[in-house]
């Protein structure tokens, strides 16, 4: 079954089409939430409310877009205003200071792999989602900027600073495990 | 020497430890359609409340204008307010058939 198809059954009040509808969405909605929310209750409530939402516009959906990019762009503005009534949001990216373990549990790889998540997990919201639609969901340029609003440059620019800040901890973090070696 | 570059992108896609629970979409779908059958309730509702105003307001306007004197005479409007409930229904059926089913054929 195609998306128009899909949509279409979904449209025409089809359980079954809601369901998989649902299933096909769902890890790009939760690894959005997943990003800016912490606690796990607040996250399933945030996903549901995220499909409630999509449910009700669904018919304002013309395949102008792909509808992940759809899907994308109403759970980025509703996890964006959580995190501001929720006051999650508070700093900007130039005052992180980044919460860093005295030290990884082990120098390989994997481990600093799952630092780097840590340290993602403390960025300002809006790099948060920008880094997550780029390196988990594969989203390109052009539909990070239709999710987010955001022009290009700053997309890019945000994808480039914080990769380089994470270089720099993950650089510090293993060299001082090599110190300590 | 150890290739940055390749942790760093590993561990940004990397999967959140979060996970719907398996039953997540079953439990949304159940919340849409109870949300759906309340606001087809609150719909009919006011559908009927609206036809009450517009049937109180009609044997208002019956008595004071078309000069009725009794509720015996309201079977003389029947009639009339039979082909007005027609025309109603007539455009409604006409709307699901020509616009509403148009659009989902469309889509599909």
């Amino acid at each position: 079954m195609d998306e128009k198809q899909l949509v279409a059954s979904v449209l025409s009040g089809d359980d079954g089409a809601l369901r998989i509808f649902i299933g096909k969405y769902e890890r790009l909605v939760a690894h959005m939430v997943a990003r800016v929310v912490a606690n796990d209750l607040d996250r399933e409530e945030l996903c549901q409310d995220v499909f409630i939402k999509v449910y009700e516009k669904l018919d304002t959906f013309h395949f102008d877009s792909k509808l992940s990019t759809w899907i994308a762009t109403i759970a980025f503005r509703m996890a964006v205003n959580f995190a501001k009534k929720k006051k999650l949001d508070q700093v900007d990216f130039d005052s992180v200071e980044f919460q860093i373990p005295d030290h990884v549990r082990s120098y390989e790889d994997e481990d600093l792999s799952r630092f780097v998540v840590k340290l993602v997990q403390q960025l300002p919201t809006n790099y948060k989602m920008v880094l997550t639609l780029f390196y988990l969901d594969g989203f390109s340029y052009p539909e990070i900027v239709d999710i987010t609003g955001m022009p290009e440059g700053t997309v890019k620019n945000y994808l480039h600073r914080a990769k380089s800040k994470l270089r720099v901890i993950i650089e510090e973090q293993a060299q001082k495990e090599v110190e300590l070696a | 020497m150890k290739n940055f570059e390749k942790i760093i992108d590993d561990g940004l896609k990397m999967e959140p430890d979060f996970k719907l629970k398996l039953d997540f979409k079953d439990r949304v779908t159940k919340l849409i359609r109870k949300r759906e059958r309340l606001s087809q309730r609150k719909f009919y509702l006011l559908i009927a409340l609206g036809m009450i105003v517009v049937f109180g307001t009609g044997l208002g306007i019956a008595f004071y204008f078309v000069g009725l004197q009794s509720f015996a005479d309201v079977g003389k409007i029947v009639p009339l307010a039979v082909l007005i409930g027609a025309i109603v229904a007539g455009i409604q059926y006409f709307d699901k058939k020509l616009v509403k089913d148009k659009m989902f054929k469309q889509l599909a």
